[in-house]
């Protein structure tokens, strides 16, 4: 299975990709490793210097609507961290648990400062600015999870 | 072609509301039958969905560049009545006042062309851009929230921008009624850092050149301080993060009451609205314009910062190169404006995506040195095809004058990566006499010429549809990109 597909038809302006996953921790994972794929061009540069951890949660009652939520929130999360701390990062580990009334979803991220180490190595690529709600969905089939998204440039 | 379009003039289109179910008001396009015809079926139907917003008035617009974008087609215009009317922010983008500015010099080519690599080199140095850039202006939380109440009069107060530079700065510089008390702790921690930064993508910072062949109206050129072989300085860029977590916030809360509290539906997401006078719709009005003067800051810090180069380079002062700004043009932004329409005097929240505010001739907010003449406009093409000056004219209020921001993209970011190398690109341009500087080699390939419409088609479409008139065109010659 591809962790992530590039999509050409949803958007001429922006980058849209499809995302896949057996479970809903490897699409999330998979989300996220697509979105590092647009910003740094040679992901395996990355290195572990920088660590984030962050919980999310969805007071969403439906579960398929409550994952939804939390992956955009997820996302736009590592956008956040892009440009308030200057880091780009990758999941080191994600865990989701379903609690009275809520979602909750605990990242571990890991990576490091895009300028200087990045951007000397000449391994950046394009800025995304947010995570739209264009085509923005998730589906399930028994043995795939697949997510679509569209990132503004 | 879609099946119901009529064709109202020779550059002129129009769906009826029998088109769809829920149309308020007519659709009308401004293009040629070749740029209706490469615009993709997601505009009409992005552009039909508008139409059905709450209080639209008199239509909704697509103009020449038109694409797909989120919700409103990109190049869309609409209007609502300020009363009863809603407020969208797919209707402003998420890069709030994205927008254009245009700046003259004293030198000419030959004066520039043997510095020319110099120069591109030091401005990539000196103007931070790409991924995760960072301004050199470092702000405290409240000078930050100062510059998004205050815009370009920040700046001004920092001597950071002239009186010149204000005047030539669309609502000089600053939108009134930014509330910084609206904007969230994440959109305030995302732009804190990036005044003064170009971004990435399809911004730039770009050297160009005025061919004499390429002045479409002399007189109005001399009246912009233009002349045959000029070298001139035109960058594109917006709010950043800032804006971007703006519209991101307020899009979810709109979501949120939009059909509980207002009993509201729309056909797309991403045209999630409420009624301008309600309490969600003011608040959105505020933080909007809070990024719309964070971007004005932006620009005016970037000029600063050209100016400073232009000067260690050519061993002169700013003033004695003559870098004095034409005009500062924002293209995604929601305005209160009043409009003479049918005998009556209409107050309304006119939304520009990726659409430029054209006013033409006499208008009173036009600063003093352009009000016989109109508003400068600026269309900015590709980094390979050059970009435009234009005016608003009297016969833009066909469109509540405004008028088209650039070329559009024909080709995907993905194929053009799969299209293009940015580094042969790169070499090529440099061959044919563009140096461009790049965060990114995949980031270039994206930028691509061939990626982008037909500017020349573009700008010749906008003039013969009586949205703006021709003044000149430019020749890049120098880029920088993130």
């Amino acid at each position: 299975m591809n962790r992530f597909q590039f999509r050409d038809d949803l958007t001429s302006a922006d980058v849209a990709f499809d995302a896949f996953g057996s479970t809903r921790e490897e699409l999330f994972r998979n989300a996220a490793a697509a979105l590092l794929k647009v910003m740094l061009d040679q992901p395996e540069a990355l290195l572990e210097k920088e660590e984030r951890r962050f919980a999310l949660r969805s007071e969403l009652g439906d579960e398929g609507e409550a994952t939804e939520e939390l992956l955009h929130e997820f996302l736009q999360r590592l956008v956040y961290y892009k440009d308030a701390d200057e880091i780009l990062l990758a999941v080191k580990s994600l865990r989701f648990e379903k609690k009275p009334g809520e979602t909750l979803l605990e990242v571990d991220a890991v990576g490091e400062k895009i300028d200087p180490p990045l951007k000397a190595l000449g391994a950046l690529g394009t800025d995304v600015k947010g995570v739209t709600q264009h085509h923005f969905g998730i589906t399930r089939s028994d043995s795939q999870w697949k997510a679509t998204i569209v990132l503004d440039i | 072609m879609i099946e119901g379009i009529t064709r109202v003039s020779e550059n002129l289109w129009e769906i009826p509301t029998s088109f769809k179910s829920g149309m308020r008001v007519p659709a009308r396009i401004f293009a040629s039958e070749k740029l209706l015809k490469e615009m993709d079926d997601a505009v009409f139907d992005q552009l039909t969905n508008v139409a059905c917003l709450p209080g639209i008035f008199p239509y909704a617009f697509c103009m020449p560049d038109g694409h797909s974008g989120y919700g409103f087609p990109i190049g869309g215009v609409a209007a609502t009545d300020a009363h009863d009317g809603v407020i969208s922010p797919g209707g402003i983008g998420f890069d709030i006042n994205c927008g254009m500015r245009l700046v003259t010099t004293t030198l000419t080519y030959r004066d520039v062309k043997p510095r020319l690599e110099a120069l591109v080199n030091r401005l990539y140095q000196r103007v931070p851009a790409g991924v995760g850039s960072s301004g050199f202006i470092k702000l405290s939380r409240s000078e930050f929230l100062e510059v998004a109440e205050q815009g370009a009069h920040w700046c001004h107060r920092k001597g950071l921008a002239t009186d010149d530079d204000l005047a030539r700065t669309e609502d000089r510089g600053r939108a009134d009624g930014a509330d910084s008390s609206r904007v969230s702790q994440h959109a305030i921690e995302r732009g804190i850092k990036q005044i003064g930064t170009l971004g990435s993508g399809n911004h730039y910072l770009e050297i160009q050149i005025v061919k004499p062949e390429n002045v479409f109206d002399s007189r109005l050129a001399q009246a912009f301080g233009l002349f045959p072989d000029q070298v001139v300085v035109m960058f594109h860029c917006g709010s950043r993060g800032f804006g971007h977590q703006v519209a991101s916030d307020y899009l979810k809360t709109f979501l949120r009451v939009m059909g509980p509290k207002y009993h509201i539906e729309v056909a797309d997401r991403e045209l999630a609205c409420t009624p301008f006078q309600s309490p969600e719709g003011q608040a959105y009005f505020a933080a909007m314009k809070c990024a719309i003067n964070m971007s004005f800051a932006n620009r005016q810090i970037i000029l600063h910062r050209i100016r400073e180069v232009f000067s260690e380079i050519f061993g002169q002062s700013p003033a004695n190169l003559g870098l004095r700004m034409v005009y500062d043009v924002a293209h995604n932004t929601a305005k209160l404006e009043n409009h003479l329409i049918g005998g009556r005097i209409r107050s309304l929240v006119v939304h520009r995506k990726g659409a430029t505010r054209a006013l033409g001739p006499g208008d009173p907010a036009l600063p003093e040195a352009f009000r016989s003449i109109g508003q400068p406009v600026i269309i900015g093409g590709s980094m390979e095809t050059g970009s435009y000056l234009l005016t608003g004219v009297e016969s833009g209020a066909q469109a509540l004058f405004s008028s088209a921001h650039g070329s559009g993209r024909t080709m995907s970011r993905t194929r053009a990566k799969k299209e293009f190398r940015g580094k042969d690109l790169s070499e090529d341009m440099r061959r044919r006499g563009i140096y461009v500087r790049s965060v990114s080699y995949s980031g270039l390939a994206e930028e691509a010429g061939k990626a982008y419409k037909d500017i020349d088609e573009v700008a010749a479409i906008t003039e013969a549809a009586g949205l703006s008139h021709r003044v000149a065109k430019f020749t890049p010659i120098g880029n920088i990109k993130g």
